[in-house]
């Protein structure tokens, strides 16, 4: 049965998500026709304009008596004409016979290609003949109905009305004196690649868009879908197969929609009506049959009829379900996501541009580091120390804390008066996200067994990695929209929402019930000290855990939104860049954990991923585009999907003895402990390098530091080696006991 | 005594001032319709000034009478003119003594220190703690010792200049061709002429400009000069007898000759008397060499062959002149707190005859914005 609600949700899914592609794709690729149809006209007229007026200065040069011949400084005029105009690729003034006398720098240099272009203008506009050619593969009749919807002006493809006095992308116009005679012709190009460019650009965040809609889509989905659907489907179903069982001492908590609670109520019941009469049936067979063989007998036919309560009085289990858990998370990480595109823009708004009180003789850039470290060290003091105090106050509870803890964090980051305030609100943001993770983590670990525990986590994994996809995007969205302060009530409020929901979807009752205790995870020096005195535990920590996590908060969270900034990139684009890194990761990381665990690619991912995110950043020493920080952002998110899905596996590996001796838990814990750190470093070691070589040198620079813990980590494992009798641990996927996105 | 200006006075004073030199040059040809300022019937009651002039009115007394037009002002005005030799000032002075004037304005540096001295003497011959004075077109009021500095005089006068920083005239001078020579022809006698020449060689020094600046020679005689430091002596014009210790005209087309073979690409026209009474010789000599000249005071331009030049229009500073003559009689304000005014917008002049003559063409981009003189100098 859970198999077929499980099948029932992904044809729902399926279904959904389809819809959602086809028209969003559609209406994707009709704003793309109306673009282009707006962007020509717009184009042509721009170039006519700036022919007519360099066209104007010429003949009023030349009717004040300078010869045609004889004009100074024509090129660097020209040059400048172009300067200011998008859209046009050259300038050429020529005699009436079409001999070139003067141009503009790029014609100059591109005569060949010039020449090429007006030879082919009378072409299709390239994005046309890219579309076209997917539309051949249908039938005719359907082409033409789709091109006339998708560009109303065109009736079939390439019959575009074109201006007149634009004849295929090139204006020409005669050079007159004051009596008419022509004395030379002054021709402007068009630039193609422009419109392509602001095509293909278009294209891409239409994508981009498509897919946050769908990630997002599947998230509402998945949590609608499973607190009034799928999950009191299973419980019907756990109900009917317990019956099926001969299980009678069970009932279900009525959920779902009307005709389901019916259901569900009905059957509890018929169960709770068996039980009392079973009981009632039991005391009187201890009471009123004095006949010891009778009673051995009946007791023994009783049992046979099933399993039931002693006291007649039937327990009602939780509706707690991993969907909540998802649900919870996907919310409370989305808060912080959203934040993500702008907040360093955002401090550096609040720091203003005197020096901050308290303050003095601090890099500007530093101080920006300082709010985004101190949450990550928020995070990590409380992840670390808290563990057990988040179990004791109970799984719903404690997330409510965190949320509330969270969400007061943003509302005073929205209108911290100065920087102290500000490192204040982070601080408490931190340590509210780090509570809503211990219990969202506590909660995925309590509602799964150690057979299924490795896919429950990935169910709550599932929604951070959804969030990190989402909150980006959205929230570059909001800033661009409606301002730093209203994006980040807005997180706030998103906060605020995730406790309905755990009031509703997580676990409310008390310690007594976990089944799992955090004070695994509690923080023992001699632990630590035992597991780091391991020269393979110490060396994994040092260049791997560490700097993977360094180079996400230093460069991802702090250096990418400021460099973005800083080249003109827009708070919407900055989000669709940051959004690469969770976009990779959710595509990948269930992928590369397979592989990982499939053949035994640990420390080989491990290295790989290091080095890889390390050259990714390297380039940025040449000069930071728009472009070149997107790849770099996409390079480190396929990196990290290697690394770090290796890590905590390898981890095991290296700390099997310790791991039998004091349990996964506080082990692992040290791992994490690592990774904290790195995160709380990063921002401010970014800072002070950004300092002294730039945001895009520091960047270079952590790129250029994972290059070199990679291959130290990579050299190291190298000469030393795994322990050849841990193979066995190799595949037992230990990875499902903890996660950690901060 | 200091009389506190209305608010609404002085925005509707800095109204009219705006709007006239938007107006600007088509305000120039309705003035040239009105009887001149110096002309005008004297009425009962209003204020008297005394102009000395170098060379009767010029534009410059054009703008002070828009303003007045334009603000309905009413001042008697008497008109001084050295008629260009400045032996007279002397005399000019000791006459506005006599008329008991309500302001003196002063043109000119010499006719300025003649009136009031510099700051150092302190021996004006002209009663200044009685009667406020308004200079302008002194070039260099601070150098010149007229005043310390631009704030205030500290002397019941003040002023305007209309000289263009010197920077921008060597970034207009750049705009118009590739500059790697300019040549200068300067009067050794004339303080604010040697001033300027130290501070141009200065200036094209850190740009990698060859500054060519040659002094005109004197008239060889007795030694004892005439002239006292800090004194402008100016020559009179190029017909008459040039007093021994004067500089030469008759050195001047040797003077061009060897600037010419220097292959400069700008005669300089700094503002230096001598070289303005003798401009026409200048400018014309080193235009038979096809070395166009340079500079920096409207009047070598508007009325010379000079072929590009970035100055302050003389009838807007005319206008400023108008408004600080309206402060000082009428509003009550103390000259000596009034700043020295200097305009902050300059005028690029390209006289375009001359482009044609000697085939040295303005670049498109200064087409846009420059001021294009189309006819014969006049």
């Amino acid at each position: 049965m859970d198999q077929m609600s499980r099948r029932f949700a992904l044809f729902i899914l399926s279904v959904a998500v389809l819809c959602l592609v086809v028209s969003v794709g559609a209406l994707g690729l009709r704003s793309i026709g109306l673009l282009e149809r707006n962007v020509r006209p717009i184009l042509e007229t721009n170039a006519l304009v700036v022919t007519e007026r360099v066209r104007d200065r010429i003949e009023s040069a030349v009717a004040m008596g300078i010869p045609y011949e004889g004009l100074a400084q024509v090129d660097e005029y020209l040059d400048r004409a172009l300067e200011g105009s998008h859209g046009i690729s050259s300038i050429v003034l020529a005699s009436p016979s079409g001999v070139e006398m003067y141009a503009s720098g790029r014609a100059q240099s591109n005569q060949t290609r010039t020449e090429a272009e007006a030879s082919n203008s009378s072409q299709q506009a390239e994005p046309d003949r890219l579309r076209d050619r997917g539309l051949q593969v249908l039938p005719a009749s359907i082409q033409n109905e789709l091109l006339r919807w998708l560009s109303p002006e065109m009736s079939a493809t390439g019959n575009r009305a074109r201006s007149s006095t634009t004849g295929n992308g090139v204006v020409t116009l005669p050079l007159l004196t004051a009596d008419g005679t022509e004395f030379g012709q002054i021709v402007t190009r068009i630039d193609q690649t422009f419109v392509a460019q602001q095509l293909l650009d278009a294209a891409a965040d239409i994508l981009v868009m498509v897919f946050v809609a769908v990630v997002l889509a599947v998230e509402i989905l998945l949590v609608v879908m499973s607190a009034s659907i799928s999950s009191p489907l299973a419980q019907v179903a756990r109900l009917l197969n317990a019956v099926v069982g001969k299980d009678f001492r069970r009932l279900e908590k009525p959920a779902g929609g009307a005709s389901m609670r019916r259901a569900i109520r009905a059957g509890n019941a018929l169960l709770e009506a068996l039980s009392t009469r079973m009981a009632d049936l039991k005391a009187r067979i201890e009471t009123g049959l004095a006949d010891a063989a009778d009673a051995d007998r009946m007791r023994t036919r009783l049992r046979a009829v099933g399993a039931f309560v002693e006291d007649g009085r039937n327990k009602i289990g939780t509706t707690a379900h991993l969907a909540g858990v998802r649900g919870a998370a996907f919310l409370f990480v989305m808060t912080e996501e959203l934040t993500r595109p702008f907040l360093p823009q955002f401090i550096s708004e609040v720091l203003g541009s005197g020096p901050a009180p308290g303050f003095d003789g601090m890099d500007s850039t530093i101080l920006i580091a300082v709010p985004i470290s101190t949450f990550m060290l928020g995070a990590a003091v409380v992840g670390t120390l808290a563990a057990g105090w988040a179990d004791r106050v109970g799984r719903r509870n404690g997330f409510m804390i965190g949320a509330a803890l969270a969400s007061l964090g943003l509302v005073i980051t929205a209108f911290a008066p100065s920087l102290a305030i500000l490192i204040l609100a982070r601080t408490v943001s931190g340590v509210g996200y780090a509570l809503c993770f211990l219990s969202c983590q506590g909660q995925a670990i309590d509602q799964t067994t150690t057979a299924n525990r490795t896919r429950g986590m990935s169910v709550f994994v599932g929604g951070i990695m959804a969030a990190d996809v989402c909150g980006p995007a959205i929230g570059g969205i909001l800033a661009e929209q409606f301002g730093f302060q209203l994006a980040l009530l807005v997180a706030a409020g998103l906060g605020l929402l995730s406790i309905l929901l755990a009031m509703r979807l997580l676990d409310g009752r008390d310690e007594a019930a976990q089944s799992y205790k955090s004070t695994h995870f509690g923080f023992e020096p001699r632990i630590v000290l035992e597991c780091m005195s391991q020269p393979r535990f110490l060396v994994a920590a040092l260049l791997a855990a560490l700097p993977a996590k360094l180079l996400l908060s230093g460069f991802l969270f702090f250096l990418v939104p400021l460099l973005l900034t800083d080249i003109g990139a827009t708070s919407n684009e900055i989000g669709r860049i940051t959004m690469l890194y969770g976009a990779s990761a959710l595509i990948l990381m269930s992928l590369f954990s397979r592989l990982c665990d499939r053949f035994g690619l640990h420390a080989f991912m491990v290295s790989v991923g290091a080095l890889l995110t390390g050259w990714g950043l390297v380039p940025l020493a040449y000069g930071a585009t728009v472009s070149a920080v997107a790849w770099s952002v996409l390079v480190l998110g396929v990196a990290q999907a290697m690394s770090i899905s290796a890590q905590s596996a390898l981890f095991t590996i290296l700390a099997k003895r310790e791991i039998g001796t004091y349990g996964p838990g506080r082990v692992l814990g040290i791992y994490r402990m690592t990774e904290r750190a790195g995160s709380v470093i990063g921002p401010l070691l970014a800072g002070i390098l950004s300092q002294y070589w730039g945001l895009a040198g520091a960047a270079a620079i952590l790129g250029g530091l994972s290059v070199v813990t990679g291959t130290g980590f990579a050299a190291f494992f190298l000469v030393s080696g795994l322990r050849s009798e841990d193979d066995d641990l190799k595949t037992r996927g230990t990875r499902g006991y903890d996660v950690e996105t901060v | 005594m200091l009389r506190l200006c209305d608010p609404r006075v002085a925005f509707a004073r800095w109204c009219t001032l705006m709007l006239a030199m938007l107006c600007g040059a088509g305000s120039v040809q309705a003035q040239d319709q009105m009887p001149n300022l110096c002309e005008r019937q004297h009425v009962d009651g209003a204020p008297h000034i005394v102009m000395v002039l170098w060379r009767g009115p010029t534009t410059v007394e054009q703008g002070v009478q828009a303003y007045f037009g334009n603000r309905d002002l009413t001042f008697n005005v008497t008109c001084l003119s050295a008629n260009r030799d400045s032996s007279r000032f002397a005399q000019l002075v000791e006459q506005a003594k006599e008329l008991e004037p309500d302001l003196l304005y002063t043109w000119g540096t010499s006719a300025t220190l003649a009136a009031v001295g510099t700051y150092e003497e302190d021996a004006a011959a002209f009663p200044t703690s009685q009667t406020p004075v308004l200079f302008t077109m002194v070039s260099y009021p601070v150098q010149s010792k007229i005043v310390r500095d631009f704030d205030g005089s500290g002397r019941n006068m003040t002023g305007s200049s209309h000289t263009v920083p010197l920077v921008s005239q060597l970034k207009a001078m750049q705009a118009y061709r590739d500059v790697t020579r300019i040549g200068m022809i300067f009067n050794p006698r004339e303080d604010n002429s040697v001033l300027n020449m130290r501070e141009l060689g200065a200036l094209t020094e850190e740009i990698g400009i060859e500054l060519v600046a040659i002094p005109v020679p004197l008239k060889e005689g007795p030694t004892d000069s005439p002239g006292e430091p800090g004194t402008d002596v100016e020559a009179g014009s190029g017909e008459e007898e040039v007093a021994e210790g004067q500089p030469d005209p008759s050195a001047l087309p040797e003077l061009i000759a060897r600037i010419a073979a220097q292959d400069v690409q700008f005669l300089y026209i700094g503002p230096d008397n001598f070289v303005g009474t003798n401009q026409e010789t200048i400018i014309g000599e080193a235009l038979s060499y096809g070395i166009p000249s340079f500079t920096g005071t409207e009047l070598e331009i508007l009325d010379g062959d000079a072929l590009v030049g970035l100055v302050t229009p003389y009838y807007n500073l005319g206008l400023l002149n108008g408004s600080l003559i309206e402060r000082i009689l009428l509003d009550g304000e103390a000259p000596e707190a009034i700043p020295i005014s200097t305009l902050a917008r300059f005028t690029y002049i390209v006289r375009m005859n001359v482009a044609l003559r000697i085939g040295v063409f303005p670049p498109l981009d200064i087409l846009e914005f420059a001021r294009i003189l189309e006819g014969e100098a006049e």
